[in-house]
């Protein structure tokens, strides 16, 4: 649990800071705001939102220790503040805290203001500082050979993706703003300085400039972590890295036609660009909590003995026969741990029942990704398609917790008490609420907008956990190709999601956003259907 | 009020269980299932990676459950990659290594290992 946490903190704070960062250079180099100029709608915006993510980035990171510190104390059975605390780590992050709520202060006094140039100038450097300071917090600080390149590079790789992702996040949040203020822009000229044309032309070659960076210091650090071809597909660190190309490939490929766009729009860009930017923004913001899962792992280079082989990551992935009989729970019951102790060895029946899980949840996503296509065809009944989750639902309740009610001795409310079990009834809860809600929204007794945004979000969301969660005890071999399907899944999950964000943000942009988060879906039920663990 | 409350449950559930990954131990002596003639004076553990070792800790655990704590000497001039312990004097038989350690980005890690110590 508190890896998973430790990921999702480091995240979020890679996020946040970019934010900050993006925002700062957003006001430079794309808003051009002058120093000694008091701010302007947009202005005020940037750094409004520059000063809630600082303090945002300094309550994570204050978390971040915390959590470590939690753990370190645990594992000790004792509080060693002193030792823990004068560590390079908790130094660091005890300052980044420092830092960030300073940098949130100073972009706060900024907003009703007109600042110096030294305010602007520390602005840019401050933000710059709390990005490239992450860097040691990475591996990079904890090897022994090559520290100093690898912090350079590391530092490099995070000042881009900042500007990148940051940017894109002021960019969505210019769009917005345009459009609450679409009656009164034409009002007043001064803010003509901002017409979206050239303001985008400028993000636009920006944003290049950023992600030939962030290319070229991630092929340099995925040379140094990875060290050889193998390595990529037969570690944790290495799928992730897969994971992160193939999510920052599709990042690309909409970033090449966004500028397209621009180069080619005579006059204002049109809502097809900002669409498309909110779904580069959303899978620039899964990158980022891919990269902070990297954190987690060991890298590549260094797992040597626990490597797996092409060949046996790919026999994962190769189609068979679905497991659609269940092993008898009571032969289960009488060779696995007790529920209420610790699970140290996973034993051949309770692969076979975690295998028939996975297929019949398989089932269950694949007849949902088929409905979805009916109903895009024009089958009416189809709609209801939502309404198999309830199924998926029930299954997941009685069959993810074997030993727990109402299949296993422990009662409900005991099993409660730990954590994973909790976890999936949570979980299955959440199912149980998203079948209802999309439902609703299929059969039109909610409103289209905003409800039908929630289905992409959950996925998008839902994906991007997949890819965080799913390697915190992932070096082992056996563990590392126990999950190895995960990244896939995560990766999927966040297409469908943002496919469908653009099917419903963009109804011009034609048939492929439809139908690709429907494919994205049906193949997520398909590796489900195929999921094996031996 | 609410996201400070969240935010102290999130840290409460999260530091119950140390983090199981990350650090990887490349190297030990004595090695993981050798069986010794004579009682180690020292344990060794190389990791792939820079540790505390004021934050680290080993101990060893006999077949009957009974530990014999390893003293860390956090001055040691050994590398920053590795720790040394120093062992109290052991009875023959199997003995598991117990290790935790502290890595220089902030993860806890922790594994075991054994060996036999022949009569």
């Amino acid at each position: 649990m508190a890896g998973f946490v430790d990921v999702l903190l480091r995240g979020l704070i890679l996020v946040l800071s970019s934010i900050t960062l993006g925002g700062a250079v957003w006001l430079r180099h794309v808003l051009r705001a002058e120093p000694h100029a008091k701010p302007d709608g947009p202005g005020v915006l940037a750094l409004t939102t520059i000063s809630a993510a600082a303090v945002g980035t300094a309550a994570a990171q204050a978390a971040v220790v915390l959590v470590s510190f939690g753990a370190v104390t645990n594992a000790h059975g004792g509080a060693p503040a002193t030792e823990f605390f004068t560590t390079t780590f908790a130094l660091t992050a005890t300052a980044r805290v420092v830092w960030a709520l300073g940098l949130a202060l100073l972009a706060s006094r900024m907003t009703g203001a007109a600042a110096g140039r030294a305010a602007w100038t520390a602005l840019s450097l401050g933000a710059a500082v709390l990005v490239t300071s992450s860097a040691v917090l990475s591996h990079a600080v904890a090897r022994v050979e090559y520290r100093l390149p690898l912090l350079a590079l590391d530092a490099a790789h995070q000042l881009a993706a900042g500007v990148w992702v940051g940017g894109l996040a002021h960019l969505a949040l210019y769009a917005a703003w345009r459009r609450r203020h679409a009656s009164f822009l034409p009002t007043r000229p001064e803010l003509q300085v901002h017409a979206a044309g050239p303001l985008v032309r400028r993000f636009s070659a920006l944003a290049f400039r950023s992600m030939t960076a962030l290319v070229v210091a991630g092929a340099a650090l995925t040379w140094m972590y990875v060290g050889e071809p193998a390595a990529l597909v037969g570690t944790a660190y290495g799928v992730m890295i897969l994971s992160k190309v193939v999510l920052l490939l599709a990042a690309l490929g909409l970033a090449f036609a966004n500028m397209r766009a621009v180069r080619r729009a005579a006059g204002e860009p049109g809502a097809r660009l900002f669409r498309f930017v909110e779904v580069e923004l959303g899978l620039g913001v899964t990158i980022l909590f891919a990269a902070a899962s990297l954190t987690s792992l060991p890298p590549a280079v260094d797992v040597t003995t626990d490597r797996a082989t092409v060949g046996e990551v790919a026999a994962r992935f190769a189609p068979a026969a679905p497991r659609l009989t269940s092993p008898p729970i009571g032969e289960l019951l009488r060779t696995a741990d007790p529920l209420m102790e610790r699970q140290i060895t996973r034993t051949p029946i309770e692969r076979a029942w975690s295998e028939y899980n996975h297929h019949w949840a398989g089932l269950f996503v694949v007849t949902m990704g088929l409905l979805a296509m009916l109903e895009r065809l024009g089958v009416r009944a189809a709609r209801h398609w939502p309404l198999v989750f309830l199924g998926l639902a029930t299954f997941l309740f009685i069959r993810n917790d074997p030993r727990a009610w109402p299949l296993g001795p422990a009662g409900f409310w005991e099993s409660l008490t730990l954590p994973d079990v909790l976890q999936h009834r949570t979980f299955v809860l959440l199912v149980v609420a998203f079948a209802i809600f999309e439902w609703m929204v299929r059969t039109e007794r909610l409103a289209e907008r905003p409800w039908a945004y929630v289905f992409p979000l959950l996925c998008a969301v839902g994906g991007g956990l997949l890819l965080t969660h799913s390697h915190a005890m992932f070096n082992l071999k056996d563990e590392f190709l126990t999950e190895v399907t995960h990244a896939p899944l995560g990766v999927l999950g966040a297409f469908a999601g943002w496919g469908r964000w653009l099917e419903l943000r963009l109804p011009e942009a034609g048939r492929w956003p439809a139908w690709s988060w429907r494919a994205c879906f049906t193949v997520v039920g398909l590796l489900l259907l195929f999921y094996r663990e031996g | 009020m609410t996201p400070l409350l969240a935010l102290t449950a999130l840290v409460v559930l999260a530091s119950t269980v140390p983090v199981a990954a990350h650090s990887l131990l490349l190297g030990a002596t004595p090695a993981p299932d050798a069986v010794l003639s004579a009682a180690p004076l020292q344990i060794r553990l190389q990791f792939n990676n820079r540790i505390e070792k004021r934050l680290s800790r080993v101990r060893l655990v006999d077949e009957r459950g009974a530990v014999a704590a390893a003293l860390i000497d956090s001055r040691d001039t050994t590398p920053a990659d590795s720790v040394i312990a120093r062992v109290p004097p052991l009875a023959p038989g199997a003995w598991r290594v117990e290790w935790q350690v502290f890595s220089t980005d902030g993860h806890v890690v922790s594994g075991t290992y054994g060996f036999r110590l022949a009569p």
